[in-house]
């Protein structure tokens, strides 16, 4: 995979080559190769606005590049924030405290709906809408929630009834509840124009959105389509800062985060990715054309839009002019695609053809990585990759060792998950995403989660927060959790 | 008579039941063969072998592989019975009772029968460590107890002062013999079971050579069962590189801790395991406040801002690992987030002297009240790798920058050891800490930590992190505990009486034909008595 991308990235160098070394789209694809996507995203968002309307087709395929390997990357970031979210607050709301958190009950209840884990999510909501010392504005929020699990439970009625009976000016509540409004696709109120209200009230008192609102909003403007509105809002936002701070006592300060941002921000960045590959297959030169169709039949098939796939996808894979591992990963996604659209027979069939080709670590791993990611049950690919990965250590076989983490992750065989990935690793930069590949880095720090080997998950998300801020919110709750489970005996050494 | 007889017989068997039976020597039955000798590198000698004078890391491997604890932590994170074989708990967590396997003997000296380990030796380990003349750092740490009481021969009770957070892992200090130390009373380095000592272990300590090679051989007795290899060899290499060449080479088996230059060599050969273990370290470079120009705040704020911490990280050691900005490693739970590394700023260095009343002299360098600013440097020999001299090197000339003369020092590592605990003279080290999960620092930042042999070496002192320090071991709360250390981190990282740098990437590196190697994240050897070596590899 990151093989491919690489190609990539040389054939674009090779068409900004004519740039200045200093020129944007270069750099951009620079930050890009280090994994340093936010930066890129950032740098080419602004490139685009001045660019030319040659440079402007090329940046738009970077930009569609850029958002997509962002968007993996915080689809990955969500699940790992709820697996250690449900773990803090789990722990935090059973620790027998006298300065009990109120909070716990509503954050719990957050992200137990995210998990999908509705009843248990809706006991905790209705505590805190019970416990007669919140604040009305809080109740209100936890209304809204309350009504997303009604809708969930497929109880749109109730949902509704609930919404529309309440009162609901203050900013946060209000993008909540237009955020909810905006996912159920109801017709009563208009969510962007609730948001513009919530902006608006907070722009007359001189106060910056709420990251909880900025989350709200930015779910909102994507499902509109309108991305670059959502874009915009995300400049000036402050991606680590806490969903809620709660002092209890003197020396006793809880703060809270939502793994739903990480959710809407994977959303984003995939509609992003989307539309400026789309807007990149649409440019006459015939190069960057392919190329950005070629991707855009890849993002639709890891959307989860396979027949959007399927439509672009057939004429890659027979094509003389792509190099073989450009056909290779296409035929792969078109395996999957036969797979999502219920062909099975002729998605393994496809696999079986595929590792019937000389067993390039790459293409196994692609393979397996994709049956891993739908269940897909093909045993044979487990068996390749292991033989391949039985080879050795180097970068040449990175690829099939972050496959075969990832299965047994997926197996909860930690301990084989950790071996391999730890194989993959690049162990003289064992935690820069510029070594090596964040996605890789996040399952290894789940696998350390899952093992109490929480330092190690600790030092990985420390890294990674230097280019991607929001993974705080699973820093925090790590540490939490860490605290709490540690026993030890109070020793340090010098050496 | 018959009913007599059979009274009689009932009460030999209850005798017989309660006598500790004679340890046999058992072997484990996981079917893995026992055999073949392990040695691995170390980077020093240890300054001894008990566990309750030692402060450094090399001394705790060792013991780690010669006693053991009332309980001990698994790999799964969860407190298991050692020398304890169950334990109560009371209701309101004050009072700890542990009763004790009857089936554990002292490694035996040579000539003499095993003696059976029993609840004396417990109670002689409390009261030697808590004697006021006994010099070790584990002392703070067990305050919490209020007394120990032999209830029979294998079963003793803790009462604690007061509940505390964690207190079961507590106990697992490693458990001294009664007949062990030659002052029964109190321990001192002097005292000759701290070079010879003997444990309840998997491993005993066999000699040491003239090579300063540690040889500990298997405890045929061990209560788990007899470890598998037959003898653990720590080797002490004054030369980091050499020690990887030794790897290479197969002149040893393992590296505790790999040097980072040959990480890359290491990963590429498929001879070699590389195993993360510990990210709960950093380095620093740390002040002496006795000294009165490094007192000053403002002075040692400067001395942060002087020094391009991200670029030695960088040009030395490949920018492997992060800058870090308080007393707690980024891979601790007390780590605060908000908290960020002061730049690189050599103009607000001078400004912060210049504010503490320094001018630079004719030479250039900085002086106060016709004192100048010049200052010694002390680095133990053991951390004489290439990098490490290029750090030192790099902190002089950064502070030369500004006006401040350093005159750097290498010195063997128990001399050092003696400058900087004991004697106190030195006015900057350089050295690292290693902690386990608790991210406990009271021994390192609390005034009454000052003293011989103590951690706070430096002499820091600060009222209100005393307070916070106290309030943090007083407190049952997780989440106000949390809370204190964030503060702890934001005061310590504004007094700074450390220059904090870096967590480097920790690695060991083992030949594979070591199997089922697991390694504790801070004691390494805990799990050592699983590890084999197949038949065909043993040599």
């Amino acid at each position: 995979m990151r093989k491919i991308f690489l190609i990539c990235i040389l054939i674009l160098m090779q068409a900004f080559v004519s740039y200045a070394v200093d020129d944007p789209l270069k750099r951009g694809m620079q930050l890009y190769k280090k994994n340093h996507y936010e930066e890129a995203a950032k740098l080419l968002y602004h490139h685009l606005s001045a660019s030319g309307s040659k440079q402007q087709a090329e940046t738009y395929l970077s930009l569609g590049l850029v958002y997509f390997a962002n968007a993996k990357l915080y689809r990955e970031l969500y699940h790992a924030s709820i697996a250690v979210q449900i773990d803090y607050l789990t722990k935090l709301y059973a620790a027998d405290s006298k300065s009990q958190s109120r909070f716990v009950k509503f954050y719990l209840g957050r992200v137990l709906m995210e998990a999908g884990e509705l009843i248990e999510a809706a006991a905790f909501f209705k505590k805190f809408l019970e416990d007669e010392k919140v604040q009305p504005q809080y109740k209100a929020h936890a209304t809204v929630h309350m009504g997303t699990i009604y809708f969930l439970q497929g109880k749109p009625d109730k949902a509704r009834n609930l919404w529309s009976g309440l009162k609901v000016s203050e900013p946060r509540t209000l993008t909540a509840l237009a955020a909810a409004y905006g996912r159920y696709g109801l017709k009563e109120k208009n969510p962007a124009s609730m948001c513009r209200q919530a902006l608006d009230q907070l722009k007359q008192t001189g106060k910056h959105p709420s990251i909880d609102s900025i989350s709200n909003i930015i779910e909102v403007y994507t499902r509109e389509g309108t991305i670059e509105q959502g874009i915009e809002l995300l400049q000036h936002a402050d991606l680590k800062g806490y969903f809620q701070e709660e002092t209890l006592i003197k020396n006793k300060v809880i703060r809270f985060y939502d793994s739903a941002l990480l959710r809407n921000l994977a959303m984003l960045y995939e509609k992003a990715s989307l539309k400026y590959l789309t807007r990149a297959a649409a440019v006459a030169d015939e190069k960057l054309k392919g190329l950005a169709q070629y991707y855009l039949s890849l993002g639709y098939g890891y959307f989860g839009r396979p027949e959007e796939s399927m439509k672009i996808i057939d004429s890659f894979v027979s094509s003389a002019r792509l190099p073989i591992q450009f056909q290779n990963k296409a035929k792969v996604a078109q395996a999957v695609n036969n797979y999502l659209l219920g062909k099975q027979k002729a998605a393994k069939a496809q696999f079986d053809a595929l590792l019937q080709l000389k067993a390039e670590p790459y293409l196994v791993a692609d393979i397996l990585l994709a049956c891993t990611r739908y269940n897909i049950e093909f045993p044979q690919a487990v068996i390749n990759a292991t033989a391949l990965a039985q080879k050795g250590e180097d970068r040449r076989y990175y690829s099939v060792n972050f496959a075969l983490g990832r299965y047994y992750l997926g197996q909860k065989d930690y301990p084989r998950a950790t071996t391999y990935m730890e194989a993959g690793r690049d162990k003289s930069n064992k935690n820069r995403i510029e070594f090596n590949d964040p996605l890789m880095l996040v399952d290894l720090a789940k696998t350390y989660h899952l093992t109490k080997k929480y330092s190690e998950s600790l030092e990985i998300y420390f890294e990674m927060s230097k280019q991607f801020p929001a993974v705080r919110q699973i820093q925090v709750a790590m540490q939490g959790v860490y605290s709490m489970e540690q026993k030890s005996a109070g020793d340090v050494k010098i050496f | 008579m018959k009913r007599l007889a059979s009274v009689l017989l009932m009460v030999l068997f209850c005798v017989f039941m309660m006598m500790p039976t004679t340890a046999m020597a058992a072997t484990k039955s996981d079917g893995n063969p026992d055999g073949g000798n392990l040695n691995y590198g170390e980077y020093g000698r240890p300054a001894t072998l008990d566990p309750i004078t030692s402060n450094d890391m090399i001394s705790l491997r060792i013991t780690e592989l010669l006693f053991n604890g009332l309980v001990g932590i698994d790999e799964k994170q969860e407190i298991v019975p050692e020398l304890a074989e169950r334990w109560e708990i009371s209701e309101e967590g004050k009072v700890y009772t542990f009763y004790l396997r009857q089936d554990v003997t002292w490694h035996a000296r040579e000539g003499e029968d095993p003696v059976f380990f029993t609840a004396d030796d417990v109670i002689f380990t409390y009261n030697i460590m808590m004697h006021p003349n006994t010099i070790t750092p584990l002392k703070v740490r067990y305050e919490f107890i209020e007394s120990v009481t032999k209830l029979d021969d294998y079963a003793v009770q803790f009462t604690l002062k007061r509940p505390i957070l964690n207190a079961l892992a507590k106990f697992s200090f490693k458990v001294l013999p009664k007949h062990g130390p030659q002052n029964s009373e109190f321990l001192t380095r002097e005292d000759p079971f701290v070079q010879q000592p003997i444990g309840t272990g998997p491993y005993m300590l066999k000699n040491i050579t003239a090579d300063r090679e540690v040889i500990l051989v298997a405890n045929e007795n061990y209560f788990k069962g007899r470890p598998h290899i037959d003898k653990f060899i720590a080797r002490p290499f004054a030369d980091q590189n050499i020690m990887g060449q030794a790897l290479m080479f197969n002149a040893i088996d393992m590296i505790v801790l790999v040097n980072h230059r040959d990480i890359p060599q290491i990963q590429g050969d498929k001879r070699f395991v590389l195993q993360p273990y510990n990210a709960l370290s950093y380095s620093f470079f740390g002040f002496n406040l006795r000294n009165p120009l490094l007192a000053d705040k403002r002075v040692r704020k400067a001395f942060t801002y002087a020094i391009n911490r991200q670029e030695m990280l960088d040009s030395f050691f490949q920018g492997q690992g992060p800058i870090i900005s308080g007393p707690f490693a980024p891979g601790s739970w007390a780590y605060n987030l908000d908290v960020q590394p002061l730049p690189y700023d050599p103009q607000k260095a001078i400004e912060l002297l210049t504010e503490a009343g320094f001018s630079k002299g004719d030479d250039g360098i900085m002086e106060k009240d016709g004192e100048k600013l010049s200052l010694t440097l002390k680095v133990p020999i053991a951390k004489e790798s290439e990098a490490v001299k290029r750090v030192v090197l790099a902190f002089k000339n950064y502070l030369n920058k500004v006006g401040v003369d350093i005159e750097a020092e290498f010195i063997e590592w128990l001399a050092w050891k003696e400058d900087i605990f004991l004697a106190h003279e030195f006015d900057i080290m350089f050295a690292s800490w290693v902690f386990d999960d608790s991210a406990d620092i009271s021994s390192l930042f609390h005034s009454a930590e000052v003293g011989s042999w103590k951690n706070n070496f430096g002499a820091f002192s600060n009222p209100e992190v005393d307070s916070l320090i106290v309030e943090s071991k007083l407190t049952l709360d997780h989440e106000k505990r949390r809370t204190i250390n964030r503060k702890l981190h934001a005061l310590i990282a504004d007094e700074n009486p450390y220059t904090f740098l870096w967590t480097l990437t920790n690695y060991a590196g083992y030949n594979k034909k070591l199997r089922k190697v697991a390694i504790h994240p801070y004691k390494f050897f805990s799990f050592s008595d699983e590890w084999f070596i197949p038949r065909s590899e043993q040599r």
